[in-house]
């Protein structure tokens, strides 16, 4: 990639200290406010065993991870308002229950319709349904990390599975965790998957919800299905028409539109087209076959054309 | 050629083929091992012990059932603890011993395993051998293999103590990884790390004789027993040397005196411990009695601290548990105590949590045959049989191992990331946890009617007897704990700063009044001198050396420091002055020399004794080109310095030569693991103006030391 040949370099850096400045002063600020608040909840290991799940419950804020997330720009006081002043806390810090319509569904800056759809979806999916009392979207989504599938690009897959599929085992791992929540012990992952081949492989490269919400993308990434409901047809995803491409690799067609234009993208849909794919060996090499049949036929018509003249000298002697 | 004399030509081949390979055989199994023998002045013959002696049936029987009742009274008097009246404790005693479900406890298998084979004598490893002639282990992928026992465990570390392996978690002052890939493996390990607390080689101290003259026994002599080898499973007149040696096995002789029983034996008795001495030289004695036999099991704590009671709370340690070795110095030529503990953490239930809850060693340090894990940490140059296996608090308690305090828990389990359980519980060690060990300038001890080396300081309390360092796992091949503060500013340096300089007012103190002491015996000792050269020693160092040695640490030991994720933990200090061979010293140090024991405690001459020791034939070798090209070049760069200088400190009158008296260049840093107490320690122990942690020498940026040391939340 090249940039503009023509912008002047001091253009360039004024422009860059125009747009990284204000950031940088903010990122500092947020810091300042935060710091109290980081002096015990930066500890990447503050945490406990909670008795009620005996799953371990994490306080600690990874701020680096915050830095790169999508609520990069709020300081903890911004949701966490009352109570935290001091330490140890006051009780009312303790009832704090937050939720991310609060901010979600109020807000004009965000599409109202997307959260309506994912609170649709996410009541009819099973964690809610099964525990309607406890299961929030804090129980997958951490909000001090979160970032849209949106925002992902090829590069990143393997963090967004690792991620992803870490707040399913979170829970679907630990034996505690289940019975603490549910009341009731499960079989362990890798039994009820024991029919997927390359189990260990599926889970590093796809996300638990690729399948666990069916095939269906309308329905959307928050109706959760168990396992009677979940895809088990492996040619949902291993065929031309996967279901992936509208859900993992939802970036792909984006990717592929920026890189190639959205003719291409449209013309191409994954076929190979001399001039269009932009691979200069494979072009050359179409080219010089076509050359080469073009330089074949040629070649057999001369050879015929002599062949015929001499002939028809002979016959003429 | 015709015929006949091709067919002689072909059958004076074959001969010579078969003659060559003949020698070549002969050579290795035979001439071979016995000119290394003879070349590193080793000797091997037939072990006997007085105490191996075959029982007739009837006594078998006697025996197994005095054990039988033993046993049960012992059970018994524990259950019947808590009655106060002693008579009424008697007869539930009593009761107990002729209840039948508490009577059918057969505490003892190998009793009815040896009834039924018919074994009336205990004769080593052959007994034992027996029946394990291979048995099964566990490999850490839960593998079951099926092992050939006697080599299981001569190829221990327990039975060779070094290892030619990889696998040590020891760098060189040159940045290479002891035996590391790329590198030529040498054998290290205790056999040939020349150490200060014992001060003495294993080769030179293994078992040795002393005439002492204590006050009690009114002019009379009495024989005591000193040596390395007391602690050592081979029952040789010396270590397991040829395991270190190339091509080479332990002999069978030395294989059948292997000491099976001072582990697996719970009735072991330590008074059976003492040296030896035969037409082929001194060894240790072993208790290979039948009643030792029959009580056979996996290794208990008991068995364990036979050997380890030694570096746990030290050979002072009061109240132990009968049978322990402090306590039974030997039948004859008893052995001698060693004041001042090595680590000083004790391991009676008393003093840790683990052992107060009935654990015994072998929970932690899983064993895998007989290969036992140390860890995956460590600093002190000790070979280990397990380097990949993991010994760790948090494999039990988990990484959030507060639970009770609701208010604190999640507070304490932050502090997990940045410091190691130990730090904080482990409070203290014990008041005769060494610390300075003076061994140029004996003293007469009357009681023990020797001349003692000086522990010239001693303490328990943090700060003074241990310290807290960054640790990443890794050590420096002098013992040094090696790590680095991940927030720091770049000025942490302990090998600068907290183990060559002692600054502690109240140490300070006691160091001048322990060296006010020695005046006494020793004129011409210069107190002000002393105290500067044991809290500085790195005063010794010419500038040039001086300068050589920031830049080393610098460009080789800052890149290990660096790696991993560093925790701060607690270390006990140590470091003594030897007689040091200057032709081979570098900025870290000099290659230490060692005592001959016998000389040191009935003379009182240290320099006498190092003549001695110098004597031994394996020292002398170790002065000659084939030592010093198989291993004491590649361990002298290790060492921090370019090479081994074979030149032997003894001129040709016999008198020392280059040969001087230092405190090393920097204090040693042993971990302490054990000893754990239940309460750890309040915040404001580290967390105040006086706290034990000193923020700025851990590397901490100004700013952040004050803000650590005035916390808001504690104001």
């Amino acid at each position: 990639m090249n940039i503009h040949p023509h912008l002047h370099p001091l253009a360039l850096l004024l422009g860059l200290l125009f747009f990284v400045t204000p950031i940088t002063t903010q990122a500092d600020a947020s810091q300042n406010k935060d710091g109290a608040c980081l002096r015990c909840h930066g500890m990447p290991t503050l945490s406990y065993l909670d008795p009620a799940t005996g799953g371990l419950r994490n306080l600690s804020i990874d701020s680096k991870a915050m830095a790169r997330s999508d609520h990069k720009n709020l300081g903890c006081r911004d949701c966490h308002a009352a109570g935290f002043e001091v330490y140890p806390h006051f009780e009312e810090a303790r009832r704090e229950r937050l939720e991310c319509l609060n901010c979600h569904q109020k807000n004009t800056n965000f599409p109202r319709a997307l959260f309506e759809s994912i609170e649709r979806s996410f009541t009819r999916s099973i964690h809610y349904q099964s525990m309607q009392d406890t299961f929030t979207c804090f129980s997958c989504h951490n909000p001090h990390d979160f970032r849209m599938l949106s925002g992902q690009t090829r590069a990143s897959l393997h963090s967004v599975v690792a991620r992803d599929n870490g707040a399913c085992r979170h829970c679907h791992d630990s034996p505690e965790g289940i019975v603490g929540r549910t009341g009731r012990l499960f079989s362990s992952l890798s039994q009820t998957h024991a029919w997927l081949p390359e189990t260990e492989r599926h889970w590093s490269k796809v996300r638990c919800v690729e399948c666990h919400t069916g095939g269906d993308n309308a329905r959307g990434g928050h109706f959760i299905l168990g396992r009677n409901h979940a895809v088990r047809a492996c040619e949902s995803c291993h065929s031309q028409n996967s279901i992936l491409a509208t859900k993992l690799y939802r970036h792909r067609t984006r990717e592929e539109r920026r890189s190639a234009g959205f003719l291409h993208s449209v013309v191409m849909n994954d076929a190979y087209v001399i001039g269009m794919t932009r691979n200069q060996w494979l072009d050359w090499g179409g080219i010089g076959l076509i050359v080469l049949t073009l330089a074949g036929v040629g070649a057999h018509g001369l050879a015929r054309y002599l062949v015929a003249r001499r002939t028809r000298h002979e016959n003429h002697h | 050629m015709n015929t006949g004399q091709f067919r002689q030509s072909r059958h004076i081949k074959r001969i010579a083929i078969i003659l060559g390979l003949g020698v070549t055989v002969g050579v290795a199994r035979w001439i071979y091992p016995g000119l290394l023998e003879s070349y590193i002045g080793v000797s091997n013959a037939p072990l006997t012990f007085a105490n191996s002696v075959p029982l007739e049936p009837r006594e078998f029987e006697t025996l197994a059932d005095s054990l039988t009742r033993e046993y049960r009274q012992q059970r018994a008097m524990a259950q019947t603890e808590n009655e106060e009246m002693p008579f009424a404790r008697r007869l539930k005693i009593n009761m107990l011993m002729k209840t039948g479900s508490f009577a059918k406890d057969a505490p003892y298998p190998h009793i009815d395993y040896f009834r039924k084979a018919g074994i009336l004598h205990y004769k080593g490893p052959e007994t034992c051998l027996t029946c394990h002639t291979t048995m099964k282990v566990t490999d850490e992928h839960g593998k079951i293999h099926q092992v050939d026992t006697m080599k299981d465990v001569v190829d221990s570390v327990h039975y060779k103590f070094q290892s030619s392996a990889a696998g040590f978690s020891t760098y060189g002052f040159d940045g290479r990884q002891v035996n590391s890939a790329g590198n030529r493996p040498i054998p290290v390990g205790k056999i040939d790390r020349a150490c200060g607390v014992p001060g003495s080689f294993t080769w030179t101290g293994w078992a040795d004789l002393v005439k002492t003259k204590p006050a009690h026994a009114n002019g009379e002599t009495e024989i005591r027993s000193e040596g390395c080898g007391q602690c050592h499973i081979g029952g040789g007149y010396h270590p397991a040397t040829e395991k270190m040696l190339p091509l080479h096995d332990a002999p069978a002789t030395a294989k059948a005196g292997i000491d099976c029983l001072i582990c697996h034996s719970p009735s072991y008795d330590m008074n059976e411990r003492y040296v030896i001495e035969d037409d082929n030289g001194q060894r240790w004695n072993q208790d290979r009695s039948l009643k030792a036999a029959l009580t056979v099991g996996p290794p208990t704590n008991k068995t364990c601290l036979f050997c380890h009671q030694h570096n746990m709370g030290g050979d002072l340690e009061k109240s132990l548990p009968p049978g322990a070795a402090p306590d039974n110095l030997g039948h004859k030529n008893k052995r001698l105590l060693h004041p001042g503990a090595k680590r000083g953490n004790s391991i009676q239930p008393e003093h840790d949590v683990h052992a107060a809850a009935g654990m015994v060693c072998t929970d932690c340090h899983k064993p895998q045959g007989h290969k036992i894990p140390r860890g995956t940490l460590g600093v002190d140059l000790v070979a280990n049989d397990l380097p990949g296996r993991k010994v760790e608090c948090e494999s039990c308690h988990t990484a959030a191992p507060h639970v009770k305090d609701e208010q604190e828990r999640a507070l304490l389990n932050g502090h997990v990331a940045r410091v190691s359980c130990e730090a904080c519980h482990i409070k203290k060690l014990r008041d005769d946890n060494t610390v300075l060990r003076d061994w140029i300038h004996p003293i007469w001890n009357e009681e023990e009617g020797a001349f003692v080396f000086q522990d010239v300081y001693q303490s328990g309390e943090a700060g003074r007897g241990f310290t807290f360092l960054w640790f990443n796992g890794n050590g420096s091949f002098l013992a040094n704990a090696l790590g680095d503060n991940p927030v720091g500013d770049g000025s942490y340096n302990p090998l600068m700063r907290q183990l060559v300089k002692i600054e502690d007012p109240k140490a300070v103190e006691a160091i001048r009044q322990a060296a006010t002491r020695l005046k006494k015996n020793y004129p011409d000792l210069d107190v002000d001198q002393y105290v500067r050269e044991v809290t500085d020693p790195l005063s010794s160092l010419s500038p040039e050396m001086l300068e050589k040695r920031k830049k080393m640490i610098e460009e080789k030991i800052r890149p290990i420091m660096a790696q991993g994720q560093s925790k701060i933990y607690p270390f006990k200090l140590f470091n003594a002055i030897m007689y040091e061979d200057m032709n081979n010293q570098g900025p870290f140090g000099a290659m230490i020399l060692p005592f001959d024991y016998p000389t040191y405690y009935e003379s009182g001459d240290p320099k006498a004794s190092v003549k001695k020791a110098l004597e031994h034939p394996i020292l002398k070798r170790m002065y000659e080109a084939p030592f010093k090209l198989y291993m004491m070049d590649e361990f002298m760069r290790y060492f921090g310095v370019s090479g081994w200088k074979a030149d032997y400190p003894v001129d040709a009158k016999g008198k020392l030569k280059n040969v001087e008296a230092h405190w090393m260049r920097q204090m040693g840093s042993l971990m302490i693991n054990h000893g754990i107490q239940k309460e750890g320690r309040g915040c404001k122990e580290c967390h105040s103006k006086s706290g034990i942690l000193d923020f700025n020498a851990l590397g901490y940026p100004p700013e952040r030391a004050e803000e650590l040391r005035k916390l808001p939340e504690l104001q």
